[in-house]
């Protein structure tokens, strides 16, 4: 039996209809960089009710440890959409975050730019007693600021309701 | 364990952390939608979380809602360094929420001239409505 090369994002993302939820098992992201910059971070803690002023230094010069989410997803090469388009999934759905697992070996720092890479874990279907029919997509995103280990990563396990036709 | 010694400061296994608190505006859930170029309606339009049969408030992000702990984190722990945070999200919290951030230190260990706490951290909306719940590895110096 002769097996099929697998696809890559940009090959799978020309036609996303009708594909079979094991073609995205160990599907590489396309990857990107993303840059922690001091004005989003200034905003990260002000939406999140923590004062940004002369009396909080700390928060001008440390970035916020949220940044494995926003840069994961931001720098990944697909955004959350992106991911959404692919798997061809109505975001009217109301998909949600069920789990995200982080792990650093160092803090993230302002001013620098990371690069991006991961991949799906896999995407299964599944009954919930709540939502009914849904699919449950999970991956996995690191960041680099060199070629040869991440200095953090994030798994995120994702619910993606689907409506009864 | 516990990190006293001849210091004011001291984590102790056991020990419950500061809680920490916050009002979810809907302006907060816009500018998170900017920062994770998110779209999803149900974060900033409540008759789209009406559409979906999830209540008729607007839906704050995951993310956000992580932020909150960190906060909580930072607070009890201060310059401190997250190692490791698993988080699972158990429930919604909404537009106009209170949010909780409550805890305690489960474990201590020593790491060279720093200590590694592991706590168990959750997030409540309301009253009682668990939204997340989350396990830390906390990587902290005592200060001097």
């Amino acid at each position: 039996m002769i097996k099929e090369n697998k696809k890559t994002w940009d090959e799978l993302i020309l036609n996303p209809k009708g594909l079979k939820n094991e073609v995205f098992s160990g599907l590489s992201f396309p990857g990107g960089v993303f840059f922690i910059d001091s004005d989003t971070n200034a905003s990260i803690y002000k939406s999140t009710g923590v004062l940004v002023d002369n009396k909080n230094l700390n928060n001008f010069i440390k970035a916020h440890p949220i940044f494995l989410f926003t840069s994961t997803l931001r720098g990944s090469g697909a955004s959350i959409q992106d991911i959404f388009n692919l798997l061809n999934y109505d975001v009217n759905n109301g998909p949600m975050l069920g789990q995200c697992n982080m792990s650093f070996k160092s803090p993230l720092q302002l001013e620098k730019e990371y690069k991006i890479d991961g991949k799906i874990n896999s995407l299964k279907q599944k009954i919930s007693k709540k939502l009914g029919r849904i699919k449950i997509l999970d991956f996995t995103l690191s960041m680099f600021d060199n070629p040869n280990s991440p200095i953090a990563s994030v798994n995120y396990i994702w619910i993606l309701p689907e409506k009864e036709t | 364990m516990d990190t006293s010694g001849e210091r004011d400061l001291m984590y102790s296994e056991g020990l419950n952390l500061k809680d920490w608190e916050f009002l979810v505006p809907q302006e907060s859930m816009d500018i998170w939608a900017i920062i994770l170029d998110d779209p999803n309606p149900i974060h900033l339009d409540a008759n789209a979380v009406k559409q979906v049969g999830l209540g008729n408030k607007t839906i704050n992000q995951g993310p956000a809602n992580i932020a909150y702990i960190l906060n909580m984190i930072e607070e009890n722990f201060p310059n401190s360094q997250i190692l490791k945070m698993n988080n699972k999200m158990t429930n919604s919290v909404l537009q106009g929420d209170l949010v909780t951030v409550s805890g305690k230190i489960i474990e201590i260990k020593v790491r060279g001239d720093q200590f590694i706490a592991s706590c168990s951290i959750q997030l409540t909306a309301g009253e009682d409505k668990i939204a997340v719940l989350s396990e830390i590895d906390v990587l902290f110096k005592e200060s001097q």
